[in-house]
């Protein structure tokens, strides 16, 4: 009989476990495929039903402690396409300002805590040193800079919002209250550190993209389509804008307002994960798979709008000829965006009538069912609520920025797999690799349990009685 | 932030009973929210890493925490050190002897920590304690206290 083998990679935050990556081998001990499986992702749609629609972006912030703002934003949008009102243009300006405050925080979290200990300290370097005390022992200024961009990031929604992690300030129809001018030279003063801090990493991140000329080539690295918002004149959304999915050569596949998300996004249910698999509907699925977040946004925008995120992008836009197909990219996509971010902060600071009071449009519900949509760090967000004739949400339905990329990463991790993992002497650094193009498409499983008592990491193979045969617990 | 004594209340709230922390957190909050209150509370969803300035900062941290190894409505009171060993693979959040860590080394010291674990039973999806957590929250609010009483005694 032909053995065939399991690997499994298993890193969790709680007993039953976050998430968990296996890897089939065949006879021969090549991989045959590997599989991304989300065990404690739960679906919110039902503690939704029956609350009133306005308590719903204060309740949804409360789902992910990573990117409460990009539900804010979502639920939000969906309360106001309910209420059918146009939101004061201050009130929008001020929502962007948070929301993008929260892509600073969140992407640093991603680039310099999670992932900068590969680039700096090599995928093969000893685990128990491959974290951010390796990284504030080798380059100390790094784990610095990684800290300071997340305060950045907490302290402009913390100073805008009142409320560092869930703050309730963005509601239907506006924001709660207006900016101050304390406040608002107060976010100012920090944006020179935190530009220097976006630029110094992008100019040290680039430097090392020669070490990792194999990891580029094969992780996740493929042709597909891409979604993200999109401006009008194809510039860089992150607000609103419309939906529009293009193919890997660039050509726009379709562009449809948010409202409609249904008719184009189907969402597929594989039976190793609670995490949904979204696909674009004409194509079917899994053929209609499809990226999202960062490298999606910049190969679709024409523009970011800001002097030195668009340099940044002219010199992305050189890495591939077309497209910018390889995952391993979407660290770096990552970075200018930061770049962007903070820009645009200042930028929107600056802008007339910041200062405003007039906020906050007000409406009863004109409407029984509303869409939200908003590109999160991860990429698209999209709330539906529908709701009854007292205002009372009779169904919602979401769709994370995380599953999108679901098929693209089984498809990454099982093309790493087959190209480091050859035969039953597995290395832990081939290992690493599979968990590294995980982490390049950073999914946030944050609105999962935080309880003590769990294993971080561990890698098991089995023959094919099932039989443990190797195990690794770091 | 100077306060004499940190106490971080962290989990999903939406979570059942991996709330607790957050529902303890408030409670304490109420207790100390006097502007001149030697003691600072946090409610949070995780911990990040850019809690580590705050710790560093501080004289004594305690965290609470909803504990899968603990019997449902169990309060236990542990003393937690700094532990470098942190193989976050892709979670975004921290354990209390990480953030310690970062501390320590990137901010200059960690101070003395304990944690505060209620056992949990429930993690299904929902704002609800389930009644073994309901009632132990009262205990455990008094386990911080104790805890920080303690502190608040030898740090003058």
């Amino acid at each position: 009989m032909p053995k065939k083998q399991t690997i499994v990679i298993d890193p969790v935050t709680r007993i039953e476990g976050h998430s968990r990556i296996s890897i089939h081998l065949d006879k021969t001990g090549m991989v045959e495929n590997a599989q991304f499986h989300v065990t404690q992702f739960r679906g919110f749609e039902k503690l939704c039903q029956g609350r009133p629609f306005y308590e719903m972006p204060a309740l949804m912030a409360r789902i992910c402690g990573i990117c409460p703002v990009s539900h804010l934003i979502a639920s939000a949008k969906a309360c106001d396409a309910i209420l059918a009102v146009r939101i004061p243009e201050t009130a929008e300006r001020l929502r962007r300002i948070m929301h993008l405050a929260q892509f600073v925080q969140s992407h640093a979290l991603a680039f310099f805590h999670l992932a900068s200990p590969d680039f700096l300290l090599g995928l093969d370097s000893d685990p128990a040193k491959r974290n951010l005390f390796g990284v504030a022992a080798h380059t100390p200024q790094l784990a610095q800079d990684g800290i300071k961009l997340r305060k950045f990031g907490q302290e402009v929604i913390r100073i805008l919002g009142g409320k560092r992690i869930h703050p309730a300030w963005i509601v239907p129809g506006g924001v709660s209250n207006p900016l101050k001018e304390a406040d608002r030279d107060a976010i100012l003063s920090m944006v020179p550190e935190a530009r220097e801090i976006a630029l110094r990493t992008l100019v040290w991140f680039k430097r090392q993209l020669e070490n990792f000329r194999e990891e580029i080539r094969v992780f996740a690295n493929f042709p597909s389509m891409f979604l993200a918002l999109a401006k009008d004149d194809g510039g860089l959304a992150l607000y609103k804008g419309w939906m529009r999915i293009v193919n890997a050569d660039g050509d726009i596949v379709d562009n449809f307002e948010a409202r409609d998300y249904q008719e184009h996004i189907g969402e597929a249910v594989e039976n190793f994960s609670y995490l949904k698999s979204p696909y674009y509907k004409p194509l079917g699925y899994p053929l209609g798979m499809y990226r999202v977040g960062p490298l999606a946004r910049l190969n679709m925008a024409r523009h970011c709008g800001t002097p030195l995120a668009d340099q940044e992008l002219a010199e992305f836009r050189e890495l591939e000829r077309r497209f910018v197909l390889s995952s391993f990219y979407y660290h770096y996509a990552r970075l200018i965006e930061i770049l962007f971010c903070v820009e645009r902060i200042e930028w929107l600071l600056n802008s007339e009538g910041i200062l405003s009071t007039h906020v906050r449009a007000f409406a009863g519900p004109n409407e029984y069912e509303g869409v939200g949509v908003a590109e999160a760090p991860r990429g698209t967000l999209i709330h539906h609520y529908k709701i009854n004739e007292n205002g009372l949400i009779q169904s919602a339905n979401l769709i994370i920025a995380t599953s999108h990329n679901n098929l693209a990463m089984n498809r990454g991790i099982t093309q790493a797999a087959k190209h480091f993992i050859k035969g039953r002497v597995v290395q832990e650094g081939m290992l690493n690799r599979v968990e590294a193009v995980i982490r390049a498409f950073d999914p946030c499983l944050s609105c999962s349990t935080h309880a003590d008592g769990h294993m971080d990491l561990q890698v098991d193979v089995y023959d094919d009685t099932g039989e443990l045969i190797s195990e690794v617990r770091r | 932030m100077c306060a004499d004594v940190l106490v971080i209340g962290y989990g999903n709230p939406l979570r059942g009973d991996d709330g607790v922390g957050p529902v303890i957190a408030e409670k304490l909050a109420k207790l100390h929210r006097e502007p001149d209150s030697k003691v600072q509370v946090v409610a949070c969803h995780q911990l990040s890493p850019e809690l580590a300035e705050p710790i560093a900062e501080t004289r004594a941290v305690i965290f609470i925490d909803a504990s899968v190894e603990l019997k449902p409505g169990e309060v236990r009171v542990s003393a937690v050190s700094p532990d470098r060993f942190s193989p976050a693979a892709f979670a975004h959040s921290m354990k209390p002897s990480a953030l310690l860590a970062t501390a320590s080394e990137l901010f200059g010291q960690a101070p003395p920590a304990k944690t505060i674990g209620i056992g949990a039973l429930s993690f299904e999806t929902g704002m609800q304690l389930t009644p073994e957590v309901r009632q132990a929250v009262a205990k455990a609010v008094t386990a911080v206290e104790n805890e920080i009483a303690k502190y608040l005694k030898t740090s003058h």
